[in-house]
């Protein structure tokens, strides 16, 4: 849509609000390892189903938000026996006690990795590079994001709540990102959303209710861009319903010869 | 990038991923295979480099009565095979790498790693792993990419897992027995 500028849309099609390309966020997160001595010889003959997600802390802030910052997170706890355990391990040394600690380890170890929302803010979005251009001459889409204040204070309060739960269920961390800064975190590829907002009001937002453009008629959007809000659950599902809105709403204006 | 199927096979057979999600009566042989990995030759590494990457591996991951070591997990095969498939960039820091020790078994014992005894092995491990934990040199960098992709290997390898660690998911059952955990005994799931 930026690519398409016409005298009528001078800053891309559809974008009289100059919301397109705005309000770009994704997930984010950290690891935080324990391991519980007090499970060393428990029974880990099939841990199947008990990786990430069996253990989901969820609901965080949501009754009573944190005065550090805004949003909240999900903690996605994995455990058990699993293959690829030892890797994360973080297990100094070599030779056979190397192999002691690392299946005794692999056992009773567990993993909390954080799932939180990017905070949309007027620093992340998508434009086009003035300079940049690919083989066929247009210009290259540049993707602005950077961690905040919020984002990083955020990642701190995440790995302090995983102390406190591993402490209290008498475990020791093995390990946790030595600093907390934009560095340390690491962004979900998988979870982009925004950049053409739905909204009421046709000067703030790109979409209206239904994915359909405030701008032009026939113009519809069915994706995860639609986003004006990325809570910390995955966005798969409210993409789906989303889409599937769309898709109702645009065949019922359709039938009605409302896109002509 | 192509995969020989007998191969592709091979790390299906290290990977415990592979015939283990399949009913047992369609499981083939292919995990004990041995043959591929005998008949094998480096294709990333030369082969005086493949002979290092083993006993290196072994030396960190060793047999013992704990179980099986690096070496007849066929380590040295999984790395090769990915670096095989990795970015030249990747290879030759491998090459340097192992060149690396080479040259630091000879200052320490005057000879290779190969023609060293198991304990100057493990003197020349020992300070080849020293600084792992905040690394500096090229030397320990690589001992950190070396230790992280053996490990990798070591427990991709269905013998580690059934053997070693006592994995016994990743199978289908025929009836689900409930949980016969002892340790959960004591609570009313009914």
């Amino acid at each position: 849509l930026l690519l398409n500028k016409t005298r009528e849309f001078p800053n891309g099609l559809a974008n009289s609000s100059g919301q397109v390309g705005q309000n770009l966020t994704s997930h984010f997160g950290l690891t935080v390892t324990a391991f519980f001595p007090q499970l060393k010889h428990r029974d880990a003959s099939n841990d199947d189903g008990t990786d990430y997600y069996h253990g989901l802390l969820s609901g965080l802030y949501w009754d009573e938000p944190s005065k550090n910052f805004e949003g909240t997170y999900q903690v996605q706890c994995g455990s058990g026996l699993h293959p690829n355990n030892p890797r994360d391990l973080y297990v100094p040394g070599f030779g056979s006690a190397l192999k002691r600690e690392l299946k005794e380890k692999a056992i009773c170890s567990a993993n909390m990795n954080m799932q939180g929302a990017l905070l949309a803010s007027p620093k992340k979005y998508v434009d086009l590079d003035p300079d940049r251009t690919d083989r066929f001459g247009l210009p290259l889409p540049r993707i602005h994001l950077h961690y905040e204040d919020n984002d990083v204070a955020m990642a701190k309060d995440m790995v302090q709540t995983s102390e406190e739960i591993i402490t209290a269920a008498r475990g020791e961390v093995i390990f946790k990102p030595r600093e907390i800064s934009p560095e340390t975190l690491a962004i979900d590829y998988n979870h982009w959303v925004g950049t053409m907002r739905m909204g009421a009001d046709p000067k703030t937002s790109v979409l209206n209710a239904d994915g359909q453009s405030h701008d032009i008629a026939n113009l519809f959007v069915g994706d995860s861009s639609v986003f004006s809000f990325n809570p910390e659950k995955n966005p798969t599902l409210t993409n789906i319903a989303l889409s599937w809105r769309m898709s109702e709403r645009l065949a019922a204006k359709a039938r009605k010869g409302e896109l002509a | 990038v192509s995969l020989q199927r007998r191969e592709f096979f091979a790390i299906l057979g290290i990977c415990a991923a592979s015939a283990e999600t399949m009913f047992a009566q369609h499981r083939h042989g292919v995990e004990d295979d041995d043959s591929v990995f005998a008949a094998y030759r480096p294709r990333a590494l030369t082969q005086p480099e493949y002979e290092l990457l083993d006993q290196l591996t072994e030396t960190l991951l060793p047999a013992d009565q704990t179980g099986p070591g690096a070496h007849e997990a066929h380590v040295a095969y999984y790395v090769d095979v990915v670096l095989y498939h990795s970015s030249a960039t990747i290879r030759q820091t491998w090459k340097t790498g192992l060149a690396l020790v080479e040259k630091l078994a000879d200052e320490r014992f005057g000879q290779g790693f190969g023609a060293c005894s198991r304990s100057q092995r493990q003197d020349v491990m020992a300070a080849f792993a020293k600084n792992e934990m905040a690394p500096q040199t090229d030397a320990d960098r690589f001992f950190v990419e070396f230790k992280r992709m053996a490990i990798d290997g070591f427990y991709a390898s269905q013998l580690i897992q059934r053997e070693h660690l006592g994995y016994r998911g990743n199978t289908a059952i025929p009836e689900f027995p409930g949980c016969t955990h002892t340790e959960f005994e004591h609570l009313d799931t009914a």
